[in-house]
């Protein structure tokens, strides 16, 4: 159990930002997920001991989060969304001494920034100005200094925001690598659906200051049985009439889709039988699962 | 039919930096994907068209005319930039109506436009808060009811979903679809690859000041003929249905999963591939649990072009 | 195993206790200051030319028979030479100091700063002690060595035993020298993130009040208008420090006025970080 928050609540002033949340995360990787203005940010700045609960008790790797912030701090970090920087610093120059603020021995944290940059595989740009870094560049920058002091847990607030596709899929993978095969705890505040399917096994669905979803995303993604997505190339009416002749009932989606359901005793061979008779191309056979989006959307729409 | 936008030898530089380089392109109605590297060129690109920026050698021509300095079409534009600047005091409301009444409108058909503009957009709750108590998503949407409000054809969104919840994403998506539909112009620039697809089969990909390809992404895969396609097939004969595609020349390799009962094929023709697959599972009696291309995407597309 | 792992190596080196975390920030600090070339040739070097010049002076009185018998070391010239680096204290915090919370404000560094295990006193201390130790490094150090250069080179062998107090009299002053003002300007650069804006406030302060005050004592007669000039407070306090006033008890006026800047200084730095909100 690295974190567990026992009837929190927060608020500002009026505003409500979480609303007796109770929640256990027993580590791996978990996704923050939930709409604008639903609690992500407070429960962020709870967890780094930025704020102090009005009732409710909460620990983090068994650290009290008022008593023992700093300690906690220790164990953790951040990798913040917005733009952020320490002027006239070289990126190793920098790293280094964001490891020294956490208590790092002067030449160790030297050591540590070069080997965590060359992990991130930044090259000869770590010894330039941050000023001068493109917006990939200081992605990882502050990715680097949250992993310099070899943290339990990494926060990472929109890590990918910004990014062109091919860094995009650098920084996952980067996250998937770290929480997979380094066993570092992540937990990761993203809208981007795909980004927290492709990294994470759990997540957690705040709305309204409240914890509405927790669970594996695969076991909330139940398996519709025996549901099909097919793409074919030919005849589509002769296509679709002749399903409907053997007891197929077809639908067709955006996308040019055809979603069937098959019963128990017909095979995807009657398809290509179909197929094979009258010279259509089958090229796609894909068996629907809710997606993640289809968990969230359901989730908040069902409130 | 006219093209929306055309360029011919458009060409723009900052300083000694080459932003578009020579490009000659036409671009005509519905909703076209505007994808490239960071630097690439595609801000330059859209301020081209909206008429923010002066070519500096090439023409460019918007709804049939230059777009530089030119207040006349500037109505029939919508533009929705990627910056987030707002005058934090005003409401929601008084931000759409006030650009909408630069539109020239009377008052009550201002009033009513951007009423309906934000209704669009799931903001009516929120109309009346002032700006800068909104969330970023929200300040997303009134950014959308803006570049909607005065109905133009030609709207240009510059990663018009940046900031919004999973939920605005797909309103958002269903939205720019519709706007397609119904036969307006829309040139979305994004880096989330998915969201593009959900949106459109077309897209327009540069890199480096210059074209890399127009058209549909599918047509375009197959024309990227050094990746072979993949085709994913997990059948219940995985090895005996290698064996026997094996034997035709357009496959370049049959691999087998280790981990499941799935086998990879590459092929240099696909087409051939699916036109004769069905033949071999009915008569060989294979059983074929799914069967996709994974690398028929817009990822696969982006990946194999830029690099 | 021959091929050793490239990528990610865990840590579990041991760490120094947090009592002089604050230091990191410190050290950081000096270095990205002694970085500016046009602040070290500038700003830095002229101080330390004039700390030079004090020192040929001394130097000179006490080799040459011809200024030997002229009292010219007296307390005043250790005097003098302070007021003489109050211009070079203004220098530095304009230059140094107007920037080294707002920077961080702008830059949006207390993201990253608060998310360590740092408190905010640290980082208050951290930089506080960049401009302390940067401004004592042209007072109190070579008004000491000035006096320890005399002490050393003087033929009057009674220098040393009856003026020994000068010692703690420069020590005093420059730490009033540098207190107020180094407080000042910290203050004003944890209230803007523009560090122009922070440099133009200090120096409405420090060289306005001048004038201003010159023009009320001037024109309307005021005469408590002295005390709304920066520098005069300051000398006022020196002068009694060194045993060379002329006027009485006005002294406590100055100290008071200085006293309360400074309180003041610190509060609005305190309030100012404790109120940021380092996440959105």
């Amino acid at each position: 159990m690295i974190i567990r928050f026992n009837d929190i609540s927060i608020s500002y002033g009026n505003f409500l930002a979480l609303n007796s949340v109770t929640l256990d995360i027993k580590g791996g990787a978990v996704g923050l997920l939930g709409p604008n203005g639903a609690g992500k940010t407070t429960f962020i700045k709870t967890l780094l001991g930025l704020i102090k609960p009005q009732s409710g008790t909460g620990e983090v790797f068994g650290l009290d989060i008022v008593s023992q912030k700093l300690n906690i701090r220790q164990k953790v970090g951040y990798v913040p969304e917005n733009d952020c920087y320490i002027s006239g610093m070289s990126g190793v120059g920098f790293v280094a001494y964001m490891g020294r603020l956490c208590g790092m021995p002067r030449k160790e944290s030297i050591q540590r920034a070069h080997e965590i940059l060359q992990y991130v595989r930044m090259d000869d740009e770590r010894y330039r100005l941050i000023e001068t870094y493109s917006l990939g560049m200081k992605q990882k920058i502050k990715l680097a200094q949250a992993l310099v002091h070899d943290p339990e847990l990494l926060l990472l607030d929109e890590p990918t925001v910004g990014m062109d596709p091919k860094g995009r899929q650098e920084m996952l993978d980067l996250v998937k690598d770290i929480s997979q095969l380094k066993g570092i705890n992540i937990i990761l505040s993203s809208h981007l659906l795909p980004d927290i399917e492709y990294t994470c096994q759990d997540v957690i669905v705040l709305r309204e200051g409240k914890l509405l979803i927790s669970g594996n995303i695969e076991d909330l993604k139940s398996q519709h049985q025996r549901m099909f997505e097919i793409k074919i190339k030919g005849n589509e009416e002769q296509f679709i009439s002749e399903l409907v002749d053997i007891g197929i009932m077809c639908n067709k989606t955006q996308g040019n889709l055809l979603r069937i359901s098959l019963p128990d005793d017909i095979e995807t061979e009657a398809l290509f039988n179909i197929a094979y008779k009258n010279n259509i191309q089958i090229r796609q056979i894909m068996q629907t699962k809710y997606s993640l989006e289809d968990v969230f959307s359901q989730a908040i729409g069902g409130e | 039919m006219t093209p929306i936008i055309e360029t011919q030898n458009l060409s723009k530089w900052y300083g000694q930096i080459m932003a578009i380089n020579d490009m000659t392109i036409k671009i005509s109605n519905g909703v076209i994907g505007l994808l490239g590297p960071n630097g690439a060129g595609k801000t330059t690109f859209i301020k081209l068209i909206v008429g923010l920026l002066k070519p500096d050698r090439g023409i460019i021509k918007v709804l049939g005319q230059k777009s530089w300095n030119n207040h006349s079409i500037n109505n029939r534009m919508g533009y929705c930039s990627d910056i987030d600047n707002f005058y934090e005091n005003m409401t929601g409301f008084d931000f759409v109506f006030r650009l909408a009444l630069l539109n020239n409108y009377k008052k009550s058909l201002a009033e009513e436009f951007a009423l309906k503009a934000i209704e669009t957009v799931e903001m009516t709750d929120n109309k009346d808060k002032k700006i800068g108590s909104y969330s970023k998503g929200m300040r997303q949407r009134i950014k959308l009811a803006q570049s909607i409000v005065h109905n133009p054809e030609l709207m240009i969104f510059d990663e018009p979903l940046n900031g919004m919840d999973p939920i605005g994403r797909q309103s958002a998506i269903k939205l720019i679809k519709q706007l397609g539909d119904n036969g307006k112009s829309i040139i979305v620039s994004s880096h989330i690859l998915h969201e593009i697809e959900a949106m459109t089969d077309n897209i327009l990909l540069i890199n480096n000041g210059r074209i890399l390809a127009e058209g549909n992404v599918h047509e375009i895969r197959e024309l990227i003929d050094r990746h072979p396609h993949n085709v994913y097939i997990d059948c219940d004969k995985a090895r005996f249905l290698a064996s026997i595609l094996v034997q035709y020349d357009d496959i370049i390799s049959a691999k087998i999963n280790p981990e499941d009962s799935g086998l990879i094929v590459e092929t240099i023709k696909p087409d051939e591939l699916y036109s004769r697959l069905p033949k071999i599972v009915v008569e060989n009696k294979i059983n074929i649990n799914s069967l996709y291309s994974p690398d028929d995407n817009l990822q696969a597309v982006f990946k194999y072009l830029v690099g | 195993m021959p091929i050793h792992d490239q990528s990610y190596r865990h840590w579990d080196g041991e760490l120094k206790s947090h009592t002089f975390r604050w230091w990191a920030i410190t050290v950081e600090g000096l270095k990205v200051l002694l970085r500016r070339k046009l602040f070290v040739i500038f700003i830095l070097a002229p101080a330390i030319i004039q700390f030079l010049v004090f020192g040929g002076m001394i130097y000179g009185v006490n080799t040459y028979t011809f200024f030997m018998n002229m009292n010219f070391i007296t307390p005043e010239f250790f005097y003098k030479f302070c007021m003489r680096q109050s211009f070079f204290i203004a220098l530095i915090c304009v230059f140094a100091g107007s920037g080294l919370i707002a920077n961080d404000l702008r830059s949006n560094a207390f993201q990253l700063y608060l998310s360590k295990p740092l408190t905010r006193l640290d980082y208050i201390l951290g930089k506080s002690a960049i401009m302390l130790i940067m401004l004592g490094f042209i007072t109190f150090i070579p008004g000491i060595l000035l006096f320890i250069e005399h002490s050393v080179l003087s033929q009057d062998s009674t220098f040393f035993l009856e003026q020994y107090w000068i010692f703690g009299s420069i020590t005093l002053f420059s730490l009033i020298l540098i207190i107020p003002t180094m407080s000042i300007i910290l203050a004003f650069s944890s209230m803007t993130k523009s560090y122009r804006y922070s440099a133009i406030m200090f120096m409405v302060i420090i060289f306005g009040t001048p004038v201003i005050g010159a023009l009320l004592r001037e024109i309307l007669r005021l005469k408590w208008a002295n005390y709304i000039q920066y520098w005069w407070n300051m000398e006022n306090l020196g002068r009694e420090l060194f045993g060379i006033s002329n006027t009485t008890n006005t002294w406590y006026w100055s100290a008071l006025i200085m006293i309360i800047i400074t309180v003041i200084s610190i509060v609005i730095i305190y309030r100012r970080i404790k109120g940021v909100d380092i996440v959105k």
